[in-house]
């Protein structure tokens, strides 16, 4: 039995070393590459959104290697992504493909335990807790590096230097097979990022990214945005990490440091209901964002997604009150890097400008 | 006090219930003309283009109610059963309504959710009246009357033959316009069956569906629809899904079909999506798998603000010239 799964940032990486510890075996699929994003435009149903593409492609690559059985997310909606698996595993068969079906439902933890002592037999509640945990602290190393990235990453004199550092980072985790190497990297973490040579803070615009949490996290759909708007020297804000996500699949988000219902609560002005996914997260950080003195947002959102789509036409209200820019990206598999840039680079002078403005108007240097 | 409603979206699932309530409530009721070409343009210049048709639309029906009314009806639903959510786009279409049209009169807008107990569509209705000021002990009474006509009205839509005469009947009657409803029997001489699966607000609005179902009465075929079967037998074949759907219109849809294919009582089946939308691009899959497996041959329309009806003309004629021979 070898089991394939979707890509989701980092995810393969956590998966992996807690079924590897588990001791069920796993085919990781390819990274996301143009050839998946090809395969799973082929197969899908056209309005069916970029995420839902890319995961069958996944899917296809993971079985082409030999995996017989597919763990899926699932839930109970209003998010398209809960019924993923059942749609994916459709159009599979229809192509021919023989595999069995896993769902994991989110926010229900038990199910969980049932499902993988269904793929291992007999395994012990301690022996998955462990290797949770173990996946789980992987997690939070990567979005830690990740952290600190985002603050070296417009400072760094040397280009590209933070994100070599990033790479050697996320190998090191993703060959670490003990707690304790992994207790090792982390102690040495903030050591190798102080060691970046840095430029002065000068003033650097501050950008917040927001919007639905595969396409703000997969670097392959978004063009590296964060690497591309660092490199402008941008100084980027994002709330939206996997491993509050993860914790929030598991319904453990109260233990989490931050916690959606915040933002959620924060976007009642504009939103009375809660809409799901991350329409009002979305809306909550960037009034949060505005309040902060970020100069502006943008808005990350796969073409059909219907609660970002709501969240973008709120967003036309929400920047004349707050006058709070936010440039809406809408990405599909037509979305072309060139277009991105060119955007990114008209929005960020517009930041730029806007902060001079207002500069001159205080009559001096903002502290 | 003159209460707008927007002929757009759950109108054509919950008029009866909205119509009589608030016509029991000694409200006046005012409800949007029939989709034209002008409502929806004015609908378009004001959402953004991520938005499907029948929100769009939904859109174009308010604007022109901003000026002729005091209130506008615009529940927030999120469920309107136990274990299944709307289109995310309807919860938020209240805020999205409130974010773009800055004209807006005062807005009642209670929140429907069955799965919250504080929620239920009875309590909103109550709550409702509220606004209106309207008490308790009359908005039980009106609630009452308002359940008996809407079972009534799904009742009479799973037996009718031409499913837009029967809401205007409908409407008519609620609206005080004419005493009787008229009935409207099915044309049993028909050669073929063709299920017509898409949601309410797009086959019942002769504007956005091109007069779809008129079409096809008229080339002689007979049509069913998801409201054509009652609730219990639409749950019993869902519940041989491993995973139901978990929008209204995606159960209704799958589950619909398959009826339809395990009993053979469709020749063809004719799905309307509307261009983005969410749930169907999810359901449209389920669906045509099923019909594959059945071998029931299936012809897609989707829909949106640029589709020509010629096109639609063309395609349907194709598809029925197939079925015929």
């Amino acid at each position: 039995m070898k089991i394939t799964f979707p890509h989701m940032e980092d995810l393969s990486i956590v998966l992996k070393a807690g079924l590897d510890r588990l001791g069920v075996e796993c085919v990781v699929p390819p990274p996301h590459s143009k050839k998946t994003l090809d395969l799973g435009v082929r197969y899908s149903p056209e309005l069916a959104c970029l995420p839902f593409k890319l995961n069958l492609g996944n899917l296809i690559q993971g079985l082409d290697q030999g995996a017989d059985v597919v763990i899926a997310p699932c839930d109970d909606g209003p998010c398209r992504l809960g019924y993923y698996g059942t749609v994916h595993t459709g159009i599979l068969q229809k192509l021919g493909y023989d595999f069995e079906l896993v769902l994991l439902w989110q926010r229900k933890p038990t199910e969980w335990v049932r499902v993988f002592r269904r793929l291992k037999p007999g395994v012990s509640i301690e022996q998955l807790l462990s290797s949770f945990r173990f996946g789980y602290r992987k997690l939070r190393i990567l979005d830690e590096a990740k952290k600190r990235a985002l603050e070296t990453r417009p400072l760094e004199e040397g280009r590209g230097l933070t994100d070599k550092f990033l790479n050697d980072v996320r190998l090191e985790v993703e060959r670490a097979s003990t707690f304790h190497a992994l207790k090792r990297i982390k102690r040495e973490l903030p050591e190798r990022f102080d060691a970046i040579p840095l430029k002065k803070r000068n003033g650097e615009v501050r950008v917040g990214i927001v919007g639905e949490i595969y396409v703000v996290l997969e670097p392959f759909v978004n063009f590296h945005l964060e690497r591309k708007l660092g490199e402008m020297g941008v100084h980027v804000e994002r709330r939206l990490w996997l491993s509050d996500s993860v914790k929030d699949a598991l319904n453990l988000q109260p233990f989490s440091k931050y916690s959606k219902r915040r933002a959620i609560a924060r976007s009642k002005k504009y939103m009375k209901v809660n809409v799901g996914a991350e329409c009002n997260v979305s809306i909550g950080e960037c009034m949060h964002f505005a309040k902060e003195g970020v100069a502006g947002a943008v808005h990350l959102m796969p073409f059909t997604c219907s609660p970002e789509a709501i969240a973008r036409t709120v967003f036309q209200k929400l920047t004349m009150d707050l006058s709070f820019p936010i440039l809406s990206v809408v990405l599909d598999e037509h979305t072309a890097e060139a277009g991105l840039q060119t955007r990114l680079e008209a929005f960020v002078d517009l930041l730029r400008r806007k902060a001079k403005d207002e500069e001159g108007k205080s009559g001096g240097r903002r502290p | 006090m003159r209460l707008g409603i927007p002929r757009a979206l759950m109108y054509f699932r919950f008029f009866p219930t909205w119509l009589t309530f608030f016509r029991e409530l000694d409200v006046d009721v005012w409800v949007s003309p029939k989709t034209t070409k002008g409502l929806l343009e004015q609908g378009l210049s004001r959402a953004l283009d991520d938005v499907c048709l029948p929100i769009k639309l939904g859109f174009g029906h308010v604007i022109e109610l901003c000026g002729q009314c005091d209130a506008i009806f615009l529940p927030r639903l999120i469920c309107v059963e136990r274990d299944a959510y709307l289109c995310p786009k309807f919860t938020g279409f209240t805020d999205m309504i409130r974010a773009s049209i800055p004209e807006l009169p005062d807005l009642i807008d209670p929140i429907v959710n069955e799965k919250s107990w504080r929620h239920k569509n009875d309590q909103a209705l109550i709550r409702a009246g509220r606004m209106l000021g309207k008490g308790k002990r009359r908005a039980l009474k009106a609630l009452e009357k308002a359940q008996e006509n809407q079972i009534a009205f799904e009742r009479d839509m799973r037996s009718t033959g031409d499913p837009i005469a029967t809401i205007d009947a409908w409407e008519a009657h609620l609206l005080g316009r004419k005493k009787e409803i008229a009935s409207f029997p099915q044309k049993l001489d028909s050669t073929h069956t063709i299920a017509v699966l898409g949601h309410s607000y797009t086959i019942y609005d002769e504007y956005i569906s091109m007069g779809l179902l008129k079409k096809l009465s008229q080339s002689g075929v007979r049509t069913v629809r998801p409201d054509s079967i009652d609730r219990p037998s639409l749950e019993k074949f869902l519940s041989t899904l491993d995973q139901k759907p978990f929008w209204t219109s995606g159960k209704e849809a799958v589950g619909s079909s398959l009826y339809y294919l395990s009993k053979k009582k469709a020749d063809g089946f004719i799905y309307v999506v509307s261009f983005e939308c969410g749930p169907d691009s999810m359901s449209r899959e389920v669906v045509d798998y099923q019909a594959g497996l059945y071998e029931i041959p299936m012809l897609s329309l989707v829909l949106d603000e640029h589709t020509a009806e010629a096109g639609v003309v063309t395609r349907l004629q194709a598809f029925l010239d197939m079925l015929r021979r």
